[in-house]
């Protein structure tokens, strides 16, 4: 399969003070495939993805290189990375009630995007919008449109972003803890449909999370991340059967152990 | 948003009363007796308990409070505020052109203030920590400090005596403008800018942001969205910062003999000029409650929670 991201001696800190919050990470992204960023908050997980996209606040510095089919992410000029923004690249983030401009109806920026994008008129927006947001299973599209995003959950406006990437239908989409502020019924629709979202595009995901459970359900290969570096990097099984590092073994652990809880409190023998 | 509107509408109707009435019940608590005051202001050499009781009853200070009250405020709807003890003539002939004039002062200057301080906010925390942004700051932080009644005639100095390019004082063309705009405005910006320049940089570090960017969407458009985020603390603050010039101009109206209500004002307590102080109370009271329901109005257009609350 061919390799759509590689990056590799990715080194981020901050200029201000010369902390180092990334050290050293190397992946590389296959076409068509979930990767799953895994560690505890603090981890560099976030960072990472935001240095990819070029998003860091200024007095973030990074070197290495994050190579994107051809161009260098980290040296592009800016208004070329813009470009490869959103269209190409595509994030989609944790927290949906804070993801939008609040005082703009939610339609708005999916106007303004498609605009930038594809010069789409404000009615062939909707129209695709609309359209793309029934499949994610949002009731009265066009009503969720005119909406601002306090009228709405956070479960909802998580599908929007994800509406949105299925319009885009960029290369890469890079999912920052999409379901770590939803509970846990919406957890599992969200959940349902990135898996939806893989099968319909041809994608490829970079999917940050701590729960393992859910990296479980969708990640075909898994980068564990602590204190800022690569503790360990392989697929789904080797790394979730067989760790070889101290770090993951404790992280699969825990998770197994809360399992056993979670299956004695429930006295049932699904495994969990 | 029309409810809104209409119960912010409905809300500021008793709010008038109610000032109106602590202002009328407060200038008759003063330990001043108008009919005395009145006297005296017509240089009566003798004041004898005759005199004042027959004064009293000419100007109606007889009545019981209420009735006074009420006479007051229904010649106030019809923009007529009595006599002038001192001057022998109607107040709304005294004050209402000194209030267009200052009106017109503060209209001038407020464009000003809002102009320049979104220009040096936006312009200041698109370059945060950059030589421009310390630059900036540093000198409107030194203009802001600066009391009016000290760089008023300093500017005088410079440019209308040494450089001889602007009128000293008065109020005529648009040159006359000048000076007491920029004076005025000095001690504003300095201060609406920190704001819109703050709540701007507080924005840009918001998930909005980041989204809006990760989607492509081009800087222009970007800090279009932040600034409109970031104007609402300036706003309220700003609609509340008018009414208060078009009262407290006293500095820059008496340093460019501008002859405005401030001027007005400060003669008419030094004379115990008590209709012409009541008239200038209810109708900055008045101006206080129309910019606090324009700020109210303009903070929900942008905020759409405001709107529901």
């Amino acid at each position: 399969m061919k390799i759509v991201l590689q990056v590799s001696g990715l080194n981020i800190w901050d200029s201000r003070n010369e902390e180092t919050i990334v050290k050293n990470v190397s992946f590389s992204l296959k076409e068509n495939s979930c990767l799953a960023l895994v560690g505890e908050s603090g981890s560099g997980k976030s960072m990472t993805c935001k240095a990819i996209m070029g998003l860091t606040r200024p007095w973030i510095r990074c070197s290495g290189r994050v190579e994107f089919n051809g161009h260098e992410l980290l040296t592009l000029p800016k208004q070329q990375l813009r470009r490869l923004c959103g269209s190409r690249l595509c994030m989609i983030l944790q927290d949906g009630m804070s993801a939008f401009d609040p005082s703009c109806v939610i339609g708005q920026h999916f106007r303004e995007t498609l605009r930038e994008h594809f010069g789409w008129t404000v009615q062939q927006a909707d129209e695709r919008m609309v359209e793309s947001m029934l499949t994610v299973r949002l009731k009265n599209p066009t009503e969720f449109l005119k909406k601002y995003p306090h009228q709405l959950s956070g479960g909802m406006l998580q599908r929007a972003m994800i509406a949105l990437a299925l319009v885009l239908e960029p290369e890469i989409i890079i999912a920052d803890e999409p379901t770590t502020s939803l509970d846990t019924i919406t957890q599992f629709e969200v959940m349902e449909q990135f898996a939806a979202l893989q099968k319909r595009t041809s994608s490829a995901i970079i999917f940050v999370s701590h729960d393992l459970g859910v990296v479980n359900r969708l990640a075909d290969t898994v980068v564990v991340m602590k204190n800022g570096s690569v503790v360990e990097f392989g697929s789904l099984p080797e790394v979730f059967e067989q760790p070889q590092k101290e770090y993951t073994r404790y992280l699969v652990s825990s998770r197994q152990a809360l399992g056993m809880r979670f299956r004695q409190v429930l006295g049932g023998n699904e495994p969990c | 948003m029309r409810n809104y509107v209409a119960k912010r509408i409905f809300a500021a109707v008793p709010l008038f009363f109610i000032i109106s009435f602590c202002s009328f019940v407060l200038i008759n608590l003063s330990p001043t007796d108008p009919a005395v005051a009145a006297l005296r202001a017509n240089d009566v050499p003798v004041i004898t308990e005759e005199l004042v009781e027959q004064t009293r009853a000419q100007l109606g200070l007889d009545q019981p409070l209420l009735i006074r009250y009420g006479k007051w405020l229904s010649g106030c709807l019809q923009l007529n505020f009595g006599q002038s003890y001192v001057k022998k003539i109607s107040v709304s002939s005294l004050i209402l052109p000194a209030f267009l004039n200052t009106l017109k002062l503060v209209t001038v200057t407020s464009v000003t203030i809002i102009l320049l301080s979104t220009i040096f906010g936006v312009f200041c925390a698109l370059r945060e920590g950059s030589k421009a942004d310390k630059g900036i700051r540093g000198i409107l932080f030194v203009f802001t400090s600066m009391p009016s009644y000290w760089i008023g005639p300093l500017m005088i100095w410079f440019f209308a005596v040494q450089l001889n390019i602007l009128p000293t004082s008065g109020i005529g063309n648009a040159s006359h403008y000048i000076l007491p705009v920029i004076v005025m405005s000095f001690s504003y910006i300095g201060f609406y800018f920190r704001l819109i320049r703050n709540s701007m940089i507080r924005n840009s570090g918001e998930n909005y942001v980041l989204y809006e960017k990760a989607s492509g969407l081009p800087d222009r458009l970007v800090n279009r969205h932040i600034l409109r985020n970031s104007l609402q603390t300036a706003i309220s603050g700003f609609c509340m910062a008018i009414p208060g010039m078009l009262a407290g101009t006293v500095v820059v109206e008496n340093v460019f003999a501008w002859p405005g209500i401030g001027r007005l004002c400060v003669s008419a307590i030094f004379d115990r000029d008590l209709p012409v102080i009541q008239a200038y109370i209810i109708i900055v009271a008045a101006f206080f409650i129309l910019f606090n329901l324009i700020a109210d109005l303009i903070s929900a257009a942008i905020n759409p929670k405001q709107r529901e609350g």
